[in-house]
């Protein structure tokens, strides 16, 4: 696939971006599940979209992975992936025993989806923040699936005219637990160039 | 046992018996043919129905419309016969039920299924469509396709 080139510079712009969305998604988690979160991001990468699936984990691990579209001046898709002992783990954190019984039910999915929609938001604020440029989120779906399943299914849309994907490796911190996951944000093509643009006032 | 990862978009084809190959299938359709008397099989992991659903010419293996064809020339070229080969299908689930993703599954089991029919490749059996994403295990010499499904379940097609 062809891609458009990125300098290294705009690489260190887009890795500044993902750090600092991340630590505000982690602020907006903290207040969402009412316990103090941190977050640590080992590393911001780049990739092609296509090679997304394997830089995570091997691709028939069960994972949950939240999913939504991006519109504004810049137009795409983000998704949050996180290993499905995690998504036990966070489910202990926003429900009470008797609703935890029900698994990964539709009303259990929606409280996981709404800790993507929380965190999405804040990622997304910063960024559009940082940028000046306006993006919004779409409400977003989770499902609980095999890891190369859930990523090549958001990547079909993707694959077509846009070339790269942020991959945002972190993990939130919190009383001793951790949980570590990957953010994956896909701008389209004309929107990461005009988000690289607007940040990189050199 | 050697497990052969058919990506997205990608055609391969395999004649040992050692070989299994493997796709991982969300929304995407995974065309298993197969030539028994000579042995060969092949999977293409197609990613859309056809190219109008993309900006980009690359691989043949992303379009139903050209994965299909492209993957039965390759296995007459290593050695299979064309009366012979015979396909099995799996994937093409919703992933999500919100509808976020459109019915794009749909649009590519019925595509394939077209071009199947369209190149009279005799459709043998399926395991399409639903909400859960699959793997597909196929070995050359041996029609029973192994599906797993995400969460453990297993089936033969």
């Amino acid at each position: 696939m062809a891609t458009e080139p990125i300098s290294e510079e705009q690489i260190e712009v887009l890795q500044e971006l993902g750090n600092i969305g991340a630590s505000h998604a982690a602020t907006a988690l903290s207040e969402w599940i009412a316990k103090e979160i941190w977050i640590s991001v080992p590393s911001v990468a780049i990739a092609p979209i296509e090679e997304v699936s394997d830089m995570i984990g091997d691709p028939v691990s069960m994972v949950m992975g939240i999913f939504a579209r991006i519109e504004g001046e810049v137009a795409g898709q983000i998704m949050y992936i996180f290993p499905i002992d995690a998504a036990k783990e966070l489910m202990e954190m926003l429900l009470d025993a008797d609703e935890r019984r029900g698994g990964f039910n539709s009303f259990n999915l929606s409280a996981i989806s709404e800790t993507g929609n929380i965190l999405f938001s804040a990622y997304i604020a910063a960024l559009s923040d940082m940028s000046g440029l306006e993006m919004a989120i779409t409400p977003p779906g989770c499902t609980a699936d095999m890891l190369a399943a859930i990523v090549n299914t958001i990547l079909l849309e993707s694959s077509l005219e846009q070339s790269n994907a942020l991959v945002i490796e972190n993990e939130f911190l919190q009383h001793g637990k951790s949980m570590k996951g990957t953010i994956l944000f896909i701008p389209d093509k004309s929107g990461l160039i005009r988000m690289i643009k607007a940040v990189d006032t050199d | 046992m050697g497990l052969v990862n058919v990506k997205m978009g990608e055609i391969v084809i395999t004649e040992k018996n050692e070989e299994t190959l493997f796709t991982v299938l969300g929304s995407c359709v995974g065309v298993g043919l197969f030539d028994l008397k000579n042995r060969i099989a092949g999977v293409a992991h197609v990613m859309l129905p056809s190219r109008d659903d993309s900006q980009t010419i690359e691989k043949p293996g992303k379009y139903a419309e050209t994965a299909v064809l492209a993957a039965a020339r390759l296995l007459v070229s290593n050695g299979a016969e064309r009366k012979y080969i015979r396909s099995k299908i799996a994937g093409g689930a919703t992933m999500f039920e919100t509808g976020l993703m459109g019915n794009i599954g749909e649009r590519n089991i019925v595509a394939v299924k077209s071009e199947l029919k369209r190149l009279k490749i005799p459709l043998i059996a399926e395991d399409t469509g639903g909400g859960r994403g699959r793997s597909m295990f196929v070995r050359p010499g041996d029609d029973a396709f192994v599906i797993q499904i995400a969460g453990g379940e297993r089936r033969t097609i």
